[in-house]
């Protein structure tokens, strides 16, 4: 009786003012996720290192093409955008690196003669060139008896995620790019990369979204969004984008993301970069969008809005079972209820993502 | 012209970018900025041979597999 009684007893929700594309798109996953994570701000811990990744690589990518609109050559831009990266990823407090922490670690000599598992001589494994093994310095080798030495290393906190790898992205980028037919959009000297666009529809409801640059193809002019993932580039990763809320979003509003600017839209082009950990590879892939196509998405906005609305309203954001594949909440709501406020407090950080500033901030009153 | 990356080894460009990275980066000179870069630039002339060597073998392993002659 008591669960019964606590179906009637929720409380109205307030939603935010601000929706972008990731905000949609959560909704439309999944109601329980966009409740635990755009309303309550519970954020996995470890996406800390996606996110500071990201946003090198966009810090880097934009000091490029800013450099270049201030019509410096190609050599100065490349090292402008290096430095840059390179001094937001330094800790300065600790006087280090971010992104990894420094290790102790040993290596082999190899002085000593080693037997391998047939009894033949051979090179001790821990002497080979370039291993080194964490942990701390034996200072005799355990396999051949050699003396080692200690080293100190940079351990990285993702190996393809890494300071090394944001660097590389950039100088990579800009060679891939040196000779290309796109180009840089810029209005009075000052060049659209990285800005923000708002679309008021209402007192408590505005669309928004951030632009990485606008870009010229041609005649045709496009929105430009760099993503970096560990898939390789093919077919089917770019057939990911159409249909894709956030392709869809920008495409319905690319009047309002050109408005004031003079400038007439055509689609979304997608700047792909494959991270492995011996490179990076490149890829661009072009969405436009019809007009009847658009007006579908924009009436499918208002639709999901007034879902959000109706759950809001009643204070229940149902879980769509059917996309936990994958979710980060997917420990949360195989949990008996009761157990769900104890996981989240564990496992999670509360810091919810700002579309307006494009960071993750701490939810006030609670201790992240 | 001999090819840069016959000339200096992965090695040695890796101990060049190491060593400008693990510095504290206002003390960085443009010299050395310009040293990393270039260091990069040739990691990425040995990846594009590598992958090149790798497609080709792939090629060859197609054609193996469709002439089984």
């Amino acid at each position: 009786m008591q669960e019964i009684r606590s179906e009637f007893e929720l409380k109205p929700r307030e939603l935010p003012k601000f929706w972008d594309a990731s905000t949609f798109r959560t909704f439309m996953e999944c109601p329980r996720k966009f409740e635990l994570s755009v309303l309550d701000g519970w954020s996995e811990a470890e996406s800390a290192v996606d996110l500071e990744f990201g946003s090198l690589v966009h810090l880097g990518l934009e000091t490029f093409y800013n450099n270049i609109a201030q019509g410096k050559t190609h050599d100065e831009c490349v090292r402008e955008a290096v430095r840059a990266v390179l001094h937001a990823s330094w800790d300065y407090e600790e006087d280090k690196p971010k992104l990894g922490h420094y290790a102790d670690a040993w290596h082999c000599l190899g002085t000593e003669k080693y037997r391998n598992e047939k009894g033949n001589t051979a090179k001790c494994p821990y002497s080979h060139k370039g291993k080194v093994f964490i942990g701390p310095d034996p200072e005799t080798c355990g396999a051949c008896g050699s003396p080692t030495r200690a080293l100190r290393v940079w351990v990285p906190a993702d190996k393809v995620k890494c300071r090394k790898q944001a660097v590389r992205v950039v100088v990579w980028f800009a060679e891939e790019f040196k000779d290309t037919h796109l180009e840089l959009v810029s209005i009075g000297g000052q060049p659209l990369t990285e800005f923000h666009w708002q679309k008021a529809i209402n007192d408590g409801l505005v669309f928004c979204g951030n632009v990485d640059g606008v870009f010229k193809l041609g005649d045709s002019l496009f929105v430009v969004d760099y993503k970096t993932t560990r898939q390789s580039l093919g077919k089917s990763y770019f057939r990911q984008y159409d249909p894709n809320p956030q392709v869809e979003f920008y495409n319905a509003f690319r009047e309002a993301i050109s408005e004031g600017l003079g400038l007439k839209i055509e689609g979304i082009l997608i700047q792909a970069i494959a991270l492995t950990q011996n490179g990076v590879k490149f890829g661009v892939g072009i969405f436009r969008q019809s007009a009847a196509r658009r007006q579908e998405v924009v009436a499918e906005i208002a639709y999901w809005l007034h879902i959000a609305e109706m759950m809001a309203k009643r204070g229940f954001f149902p879980r769509n079972t059917s996309a936990c594949f994958r979710c980060a909440f997917r420990q949360v709501c195989a949990a008996e209820p009761t157990a769900r406020e104890t996981i989240l407090r564990e496992n999670f950080i509360r810091a919810r993502w700002n579309p307006v500033t494009r960071q993750k901030e701490a939810v006030e009153g609670t201790a992240s | 012209m001999k090819n840069p990356i016959d000339e200096i080894t992965a090695e040695e460009d890796a101990v060049t970018i190491d060593a400008v990275m693990s510095r504290t980066p206002n003390t960085i000179r443009d010299a050395d900025l310009d040293a990393l870069v270039e260091a990069m630039r040739r990691d990425r002339a040995r990846f594009i041979v590598a992958e090149a060597k790798k497609a080709e073998k792939a090629e060859g392993l197609d054609d193996d597999a469709r002439d089984p002659e």
